[in-house]
């Protein structure tokens, strides 16, 4: 037997697929050959080594992020509630022995009973948990809806909501210190698929479409909560933790990314990352032209006359 | 299955609080650094793709061959080394082992070490290693995840070792 051979027959044993005939054959080779006692004794505990390698542990929120970005590219999902919050609690009714008159004043005590329920919940839901297809947003400036109005100052932006900005300066839109839009001059959005979960207060902008112009976005939620989805009728975007620059005009779109990284998701299913510092141009015919990295200029040396 | 075939939210969300630890293990000894996406992505997959799940094998394995297909795939696109075993070179071996940082060696940091060593090997390699000795899957179930059959899987994971553990010398004495 070589040195290899009693190697392989080392990796057997760790598997328990070793015949107790080669067994004897690898023993008998670690008593005679001292040339690969270390090499096997490194295996041994290089087994062991693997055996410490510990799990990883998975992100926090990670299962709310899977879920969102399932619902954004996936189609129509419902979203998982936490059970039994306004629940009526489940009671044990002694079998009761009622007269007519009984029953009706039972009927009307139950009624009175749901009517205080139903109003009770539409108060608390309404005043603590607002929710449904819309977000709110401070809106620095003025932006446009396509249905008519003007929309500044804090504001409800509503789902499949079309906004402008007609004006000459770029107008900012936070939905919170961590997710802040600039729409510069002459840019159309269309906030195509956004809601607020009513239980959390969690928003969601899950189609953010950039019809032609610039959006710059800041978001910065360190994987806390879902990231914006930006899309214009090439590409979508979905960054993490990140400044980025969405540009859509002439039927090309070019990504910017300042900082963090943003994945991009292309028609057909293929996705790729787009670190800080990389621009990437789209073009309709589905090609992808990466921006030349910025190349330093070497300041020109003079040459001193002999 | 059926359910999220159905589109039954709940039975999704139960499949990926089932799943996601399992899935995102793979993803991060696979590349640490776009783990989240890919498993994102395997999930989208699993959910676009429900129908198709005949029931032949374990929803685990099944999720286990999306997550393998899209990391192998991102990697591809990626640049990321997608050599073959057997363009896998002994010397090549040996000179990496000389570049293990010698700070690592001296803090113990043996399963950082690993992990670079991991992110060197060929991307089949990689993936079979993960599969078998960070996972713990069998070989028939490696061959079926990898639609290589089992004697390939042993040979991948032989070579991965071998390599990894040259990578680690300095770590073994």
């Amino acid at each position: 037997m070589d040195c290899s051979e009693a190697l392989e027959l080392l990796y057997l044993s760790f598997e328990g697929q070793i015949t107790p005939s080669q067994q004897v054959a690898l023993n008998a080779h670690r008593r005679t050959c001292f040339a690969c006692s270390t090499k096997l004794q490194r295996a041994e505990k290089f087994q062991h080594l693997l055996r410490k390698v510990p799990q990883v542990t998975v992100p926090r929120g990670l299962e709310e992020r899977i879920l969102a970005h399932v619902a954004a590219h996936g189609g129509v999902l419902t979203t998982p509630r936490p059970k039994n919050v306004f629940a009526f609690p489940r009671l044990a009714f002694p079998r009761l022995n009622l007269t007519a008159g009984g029953v009706l004043a039972m009927g009307g005590v139950l009624a009175a009973a749901v009517a205080i329920f139903i109003v009770v919940n539409g108060l608390i839901s309404t005043s603590l948990t607002p929710g449904g297809s819309m977000v709110s947003a401070m809106v620095q400036g003025s932006l446009q809806s396509a249905a008519g109005g003007v929309l500044s100052g804090q504001t409800p932006i509503r789902n499949g909501e079309t906004l402008r900005n007609i004006g000459k300066a770029p107008v900012t839109v936070a939905f919170s210190p961590n997710m802040v839009l600039r729409v510069d001059p002459a840019t159309q959005l269309k906030f195509a698929k956004v809601y607020t979960d009513r239980y959390t207060g969690q928003i969601y902008i899950t189609d953010l479409h950039v019809d032609r112009g610039t959006v710059d976005v800041r978001e910065h939620l360190h994987r806390d909560a879902a990231p914006i989805h930006v899309a214009t009728t090439l590409a979508t975007f979905v960054p993490t933790g990140t400044i980025f620059k969405v540009t859509q005009r002439n039927g090309v779109t070019h990504l910017n990314v300042n900082e963090g990284r943003v994945t991009v998701y292309l028609p057909h299913k293929t996705f790729f990352a787009v670190k800080a510092g990389r621009g990437v141009k789209f073009v309709a015919n589905g090609g992808v032209l990466w921006d030349k990295p910025a190349t330093r200029h070497k300041p020109a040396t003079r040459h001193k006359k002999a | 299955m059926k359910r999220v075939a159905g589109g039954d939210g709940d039975a999704f969300a139960e499949l990926v609080k089932r799943y996601t630890r399992m899935l995102y293990n793979v993803a991060y000894r696979y590349d640490a650094n776009s783990a989240e996406d890919l498993v994102q992505e395997t999930f989208l997959r699993a959910y676009q793709h429900a129908d198709t799940f005949s029931g032949r094998s374990k929803v685990s394995s099944w999720l286990y061959r999306i997550c393998v297909n899209v990391c192998l795939t991102a990697a591809g696109k990626s640049g990321a080394p997608m050599a073959d075993i057997d363009e896998v070179n002994e010397r090549e071996l040996e000179a990496k082992s000389e570049d293990l940082p010698e700070k690592a060696v001296e803090r113990g940091e043996a399963f950082k070490a690993l992990e670079d060593g991991l992110h060197s090997l060929p991307s089949q390699q990689r993936m079979v290693f993960i599969l078998r000795e960070l996972q713990g899957l069998s070989y028939g179930e490696i061959s079926d995840i990898l639609g290589i059959n089992e004697q390939a899987a042993r040979t991948n994971l032989h070579r991965a070792k071998r390599r990894l553990q040259a990578w680690l010398s300095p770590l073994l004495v």
